[in-house]
């Protein structure tokens, strides 16, 4: 049965393991995965540590439906304290881990301290060892996976850190795979001040199926549904590219760092191209969609790209070449960098390097010039391995702007200290909202409305957005409006929460398509799977009790609303290019300050955006930290 | 009539929903381990291959099984094995090329695939198309067509160029 | 399953091809294996790609117009 896999706590500077069941208490308040990694987190670490120090504390985990028959029950989650933001770590990624941690027995994983000497965990049917790992320090993702299943056999699962988690590069990614790769959050660096280079899974034990011949009717009937939508069968063709074709045709995307809103001529780097360099798609375990392609590139294989590859190496960086797209997204992948956070920070340094505030004497001679494509591969391997400019780039917005100085900061995207994706959010305020106050920073992840672009009719908004909790407000269909938008924003909040407890997809749910799964889903995946009884009302009530414990873990560390706010140039420049439905747009500061007001009163928080004594209480969240785990 | 379970390998995706499905069907549980279809990953290649058990004609694990526990159920077109006469010897699945007979790490007994009797619950959940129940006399001929016409693709492509 | 009914059916082929113009919203029925279209609202030209013989996507504007 799910709800009898357990809590593993790893000590890494006294080399001792505990094993703890999870109480059905905690299960009903923070489901799992995302949501009870966060309550893990808020109780076990103090507000002000350091976070790549040994009292952070590093979380590994599977949702609750991991395993089971709910549409892509795939997805690892990883918590700690961000060494990039100082707010809350968490990172979410596809693949095989989870399951087969769940098959070895285990949810959730809490590694804390610190070891002396590099180790890798084993995590098997139901015991965990720490191991020395010192021939793998050193070693690519790729190859760290290679010789731990040679060593190991080749069922076993790995989750690892590559060179730039080694060398603390404060936004290196955990991977697992090819291309799964926990990208947010920097807490690759986590585990590499641990010392940790992998975890590695393999479990032979029953993942018992509360209902089982309901739950294959169930999960056929929803999959069966899923892959019909012009969703599943557009994206399990082009993967997340796609989005490119609606987005940098219409000009919501971020080009030079922040200097305009579309890659011009970017017929080069459209989607269509994949079908060039790929021999099919794969998919995480359990998922109909198959989002990314296996493709070959100059000889390499390697999975994918994303959007955010086209992003980071085509449109922030001026290039239009496909194939540096798809050996950036290899590049990133290998050595287990955040392909996000690297194109968002070679694109600031590009513009710092155009307007002279930094020169040829900081980059060693490196000509950070647009569409410079060596330059882009050159600069990946110089964040990785902290060398030239790249060991400046490494330590992500804030920390590199102060170490450069002048005004450089200000021409930096960021919130909370951490890059935004590579799309423009002036045109709308919707999504402009969601990156400000997401809480692990500026993210797309946590609550971003995409199908706000949709241009939907309200009577479809109606029904999407009014469940299961209503809303009292009106909404507009026209994405550069303000108007309803703070409510679609937390309604993703926790359809995202919800599902990041579960341990599914998020394609799977309402975020690029309207038709997809919702809180029923999850409702009645949990019973036919675990025989967890939650409504869809009790499903949104944990979703916005994980939330806020994660709200609550910001405050602790100091932040408030002074931190969901976007950087100036989102209000001062207007947009250059694309449709002249989006040309020569601004956020309006003060229209986008009263959607702050409206969100943080529909949350029950005060106007500095901290949760008030009446929600806590609401929420069962005014004796945290409780310390039950 | 005959039907049997056709995998085409470059279609998979490498998900083992087929993994999981069987044995929810057959245990009750979400076990690959104990799953009668398993797929193979040569994931630095990108390389992927269902095994299943292939129903021989003239079937190793039959050959080899002492008790006669094993035999073709020739309306099915299926190799059939009797629990009741099995003795978990375990010959067959020595005996087997393919990996078709495994061993229940649970039951401790053999397990090989029954087609799901009739109805396959790995490839009604393959929804990429890598698995598909056909006609035994079909298989053939299809197998032929595909081939024809990924032959018809480079030839256009030769004459195009 | 749920056998779909004829409605369904038609409901499902009368969207064959169906795409979004992204100027103006218009929904618009491109014609099978067409790769491009003007959009008949507000004389937007986009170019098209096919994700399979019934489903098409806007793949790009054309990009000699975008300029400012
Ligand atoms: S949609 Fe993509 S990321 Fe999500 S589970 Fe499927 S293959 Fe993985
Ligand atoms: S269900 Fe189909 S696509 Fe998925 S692993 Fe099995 S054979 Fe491959
Ligand atoms: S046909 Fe049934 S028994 Fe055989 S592999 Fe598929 S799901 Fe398992
Ligand atoms: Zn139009």
């Amino acid at each position: 049965m799910s709800l009898n896999r357990k809590l593993g706590i790893v000590d890494l500077s006294t080399n001792e393991i505990e094993i703890k069941p999870i109480p059905i208490e905690l299960r009903k308040k923070f489901i799992g995965g995302r949501g009870l990694d966060m309550y893990l987190l808020y109780n076990h670490t103090e507000p002000g540590i350091d976070a790549l120090g040994p009292d952070n504390v590093a979380i590994i985990s599977a949702g609750l439906l991991s395993a089971t028959l709910s549409s892509a029950s795939a997805r690892t989650h990883v918590a700690a304290k961000s060494p990039l933001t100082g707010a809350v770590g968490s990172t979410n990624m596809g693949g095989f881990f989870a399951p087969e941690m769940t098959w070895a027995g285990f949810h959730h994983l809490m590694l804390r301290g610190q070891a002396e000497e590099p180790v890798y965990i084993w995590v098997n049917d139901g015991e965990i060892e720490i191991r020395d790992a010192s021939h793998l320090w050193g070693l690519s993702t790729r190859d760290t996976q290679k010789a731990l299943q040679e060593e190991l056999g080749s069922e076993v699962q790995v989750l690892c850190i590559g060179p730039a988690g080694e060398n603390l590069v404060r936004y290196a990614t955990v991977m697992s795979g090819m291309k799964n790769a926990g990208g947010r959050s920097g807490l690759g660096a986590v585990l590499g001040s641990k010392k940790v280079k992998a975890v590695v899974a393999r479990g032979t034990m029953d993942v018992e199926i509360r209902h089982p011949e309901e739950a294959l009717e169930y999960d056929y009937e929803v999959m069966k549904h899923i892959s019909g939508t012009k969703f599943a069968q557009i994206m399990g063709k082009y993967g997340t590219m796609f989005i490119q074709s609606v987005t940098n045709s219409t000009g919501l995307v971020r080009t030079q760092n922040f200097q305009h809103n579309q890659l011009l001529d970017a017929e080069p780097i459209e989607c269509e191209h994949i079908e060039d360099y790929t021999f099919g798609t794969v998919g995480c375990f359990g998922c109909i969609i198959h989002c990314r392609h296996r493709y070959i590139v100059d000889g390499i294989y390697d999975e994918g790209p994303e959007y955010t590859a086209q992003g980071a190496f085509g449109w922030e960086v001026g290039c239009n070449d496909f194939e540096t797209v798809l050996m950036g997204n290899h590049l990133v992948n290998h050595w287990g960098l955040d392909i996000l956070e690297t194109g968002s920070m070679m694109a600031w340094a590009m513009e710092l390097y155009e307007k002279g505030i930094i020169t040829d004497k900081d980059t060693g001679g490196l000509k950070l010039e647009w569409g410079n494509t060596d330059v882009v591969l050159e600069l990946i391997r110089q964040i990785a391995f902290r060398e030239g400019i790249g060991d400046i780039l490494a330590e992500g917005p804030k920390r590199a702007a102060a170490k450069i100085g002048k005004d450089s900061l200000k021409y930096n995207i960021q919130v909370k200290g951490m890059s935004n994706l590579h799309s423009d959010e002036r045109p709308t305020p919707a999504l402009a909202l969601g990156i400000a106050t997401g809480t692990r920073g500026s993210d797309h992840l946590r609550s971003r409305p995409a199908i706000d672009l949709y241009h939907l009719p309200v009577s479809v908004l109606e029904k999407v957005y009014n469940n299961p909790v209503e809303y009292k407000g009106t909404y507009t269909s026209d994405y550069r409006d303000y108007e309803g938008k703070p409510w679609q924003v937390i309604w993703h909040e926790m359809m995202y929460m919800a599902i990041d407890c579960v341990g599914v997809c998020k394609y799977h749910c309402t975020f690029l398509s309207p038709n997809l799964m919702k809180f029923e889903h999850i409702s009645k995946f949990l019973h036919y799977n675990t025989g967890l009884e939650l409504s869809p009302r009790d499903v949104w009530d944990v979703a916005e009790r994980c939330y806020n414990i994660e709200r609550m873990f910001n405050i602790r560390e100091k932040f408030g609303r002074k931190d969901d706010m976007l950087v100036d140039r989102y209000f001062d420049e207007p947009t250059t290019r694309g449709l002249e439905i989006v040309r020569g747009r601004t956020l309006d500061r003060d229209k986008f300050n009263g959607m702050l007001d409206e969100y943080y009163e529909l949350h029950g928080w005060d106007e500095n955006g901290v949760p008030t004594q009446e929600t806590l209480e609401r929420l069962g969240l005014d004796e945290e930290p409780s310390h039950l785990l | 009539m005959q039907k049997v379970i056709l995998v085409d390998q470059d279609k998979c995706t490498g998900c083992r929903l087929c993994e999981m499905v069987c044995s929810v069907k057959h245990e009750g549980v979400s076990n690959p381990t104990r799953a009668r279809i398993n797929v193979i990953k040569w994931f630095m290649e990108g390389y992927l291959m269902p095994m299943i058990c292939q129903q021989c004609m003239d079937a190793p694990c039959i050959a080899v099984c002492p008790k006669d526990a094993l035999s073709r159920d020739e309306e099915r077109g299926a190799v059939a094995l009797d629990y009741d006469l099995c003795i978990g010897c375990k010959m067959c699945v020595t005996a087997c090329p393919f990996g078709g007979m495994g061993i229940d790490t649970v039951s401790n007994k053999v397990i090989k695939c029954d087609l799901c009797d009739g109805d396959p619950q790995c490839v009604r959940f393959c929804f990429p198309g890598a698995l598909e129940f056909v006609d035994a006399n079909a298989v053939n001929l299809r197998k032929k067509r595909d081939a024809a016409s990924k032959l018809a693709e480079l030839m256009s492509k030769v004459v195009a160029a | 399953m749920v056998k779909k009914s004829v409605s369904d059916k038609q409901k499902a082929s009368d969207r064959i091809g169906e795409v979004r113009c992204l100027n103006c919203f218009y929904r618009y029925k491109v014609p099978p294996g067409a790769d491009r279209f003007v959009c008949p609202e507000c004389g937007w030209e986009w170019r098209v790609s096919w994700v399979n013989p019934e489903l098409a996507k806007v793949r790009g504007p054309m990009w000699d117009k975008m300029r400012f």
